[in-house]
């Protein structure tokens, strides 16, 4: 985002909206920190400058991946923000199955944003623990070796609001890629937003849940549930596997 | 992955914020059903939800409230896939909205985010059972730089960052200087959460706190 120097009046409305405050005022005009903006968007979609001095220049590659990973508005894959349907639809695709568990280590949120250079951090410790990248990701199109974790060096300093890396897991492997994403948590000029996903057994109990108690690790009161009321349609004639 | 998990607060507090989202299932739903049924599919979903007394509605795809201008105008614009919302206070319209989707089978997966005890009893007076659960285990890494908890619990209610902990901070000090109400400010901090799954009312209540 920059900012219309001849139309800024410095008013100053815009500061407060920024997520990352990369928006100052310098001798009575605003101006945009570039290496901090995420190019969210979120300044311009307010509405609130009352010259419409907030501009969003057409944005040329890696920057690109900025607004891309940053700005709601985005869909990637038929979906809007940065994740995939992941558990919101399990109960249609099955794309997390009994003996697996999903983690999504949601980097730079909340408030903080990360460049892509931490992300491949926690990137390549999930990698290391043979942990399965979700091709439905955006975040996943970026990493050039699954087998590592290695994100594309082109785009390493690029900034962005978050960015999730999402993997599966055999079940047996939760509990060491839970413990070694916490361990490489100091690592990390960021903060990040850790779940787990799992499907419930038939008596209600949850697999996932059993191992994190067992381990003592600690997760939060408030949860997401998809409560199965998805099904498919009478329509469908032919079967066919969860791909992007 | 997650806009509606990772939020903070008391349980006291966390009692009155429950979060439905519904939308269909890409590669299934959306080529067995022809994209204009879908839509009404979703917008029967947030019908039912206002129908149930819910707070809010919102479209992912085609914005809140605020942006799109009123509820019909929500309802209007779901035309075609995407996700939809209903922000619910209160326990007992969540069960009542529970029944009501049961009821109604619009075929739709619909994940309810909140307190994981308090759902498990909304699902079993509503006939309903948690399929698959999404846990949050908190916040990693270098933490130094996140505000105040007061300030967390209401930014964390945009899962994509967009209120602002600036204009957040703004509105409470509007407040404290008497020149906006809690419920207005709390209206407020809604507009930029383009989903629509900001607890504008939870977050009017946090505000009083902060101004206090
Ligand atoms: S685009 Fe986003 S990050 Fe950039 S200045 Fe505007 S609000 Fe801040
Ligand atoms: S709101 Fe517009 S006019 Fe006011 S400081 Fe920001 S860019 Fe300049």
């Amino acid at each position: 985002m920059i900012v219309d120097q001849k139309l800024c009046i410095g008013c100053g409305r815009c500061r407060v909206y920024c997520p990352v405050r990369a928006i100052r005022l310098e001798n009575r005009k605003a101006v945009i920190d570039q290496d901090l903006c995420t190019e969210c968007a979120n300044c311009q979609r307010a509405n609130i400058c009352p010259k419409q001095a907030l501009v969003k220049p057409a944005l040329e590659w890696p920057r690109q991946v900025r607004s891309q990973m940053s700005d709601v508005t985005t869909v990637y894959r038929g979906v809007n923000g940065r994740g995939t349907e992941e558990m919101k639809t399990n109960d249609v695709t099955g794309r997390f199955k009994k003996g697996f568990a999903g983690i999504a280590v949601e980097l730079g949120r909340p408030q903080v944003s990360t460049t892509m250079r931490d992300l491949e951090k926690i990137a390549m410790v999930v990698a290391a623990h043979g942990a399965e990248f979700e091709e439905c990701n955006p975040i996943t199109s970026y990493i050039v070796d699954k087998a590592t974790g290695k994100v594309n060096p082109e785009i390493l300093d690029e900034r962005v609001i978050s960015g999730i890396i999402e993997v599966t897991v055999p079940i047996e492997r939760l509990r060491e890629n839970v413990e070694a994403i916490i361990a490489a948590a100091d690592q990390l000029d960021t903060v990040f937003s850790l779940d787990v996903v799992c499907v419930n057994n038939e008596d209600g109990s949850n697999d996932a849940r059993t191992i994190l108690d067992e381990a003592g690790i600690w997760y939060r009161p408030n949860a997401k549930n998809n409560v199965g009321l998805g099904h498919l349609d009478s329509r469908r004639e032919k079967d066919v596997s969860y791909t992007a | 992955m997650s806009h509606t998990l990772h939020r903070r607060g008391s349980v006291e507090s966390l009692k009155k914020d429950i979060v439905f989202l519904a939308l269909p299932a890409h590669r299934y739903n959306d080529q067995d059903i022809p994209m204009e049924e879908v839509g009404a599919k979703l917008r029967r979903f947030m019908e039912i939800g206002l129908e149930q007394g819910c707070i809010c509605i919102g479209n992912a795809s085609t914005g809140n409230l605020h942006t799109l201008g009123g509820v019909q105008q929500i309802l209007d614009s779901t035309t075609s896939g995407a996700t939809v919302h209903c922000v619910f206070d209160d326990q007992e319209k969540a069960i009542a909205m529970m029944q009501a989707l049961k009821e109604a089978d619009l075929g739709m997966s619909v994940v309810v985010s909140g307190l994981f005890d308090m759902l498990g009893e909304c699902c079993q007076k509503s006939g309903l059972h948690m399929h698959t659960v999404e846990y949050s285990l908190g916040i990693w890494g270098n933490t130094s730089g996140l505000p105040a908890e007061p300030i967390m619990e209401i930014n964390t209610m945009c899962g994509h960052g967009m209120v602002s902990v600036g204009r957040i901070q703004d509105v409470a000090d509007k407040i404290k200087k008497g020149r906006m109400t809690c419920e207005e400010g709390g209206k407020e901090l809604a507009k930029t959460c383009t989903c629509g799954i900001f607890n504008w009312k939870r977050a009017a209540e946090i505000l009083a706190e902060i101004a206090s």
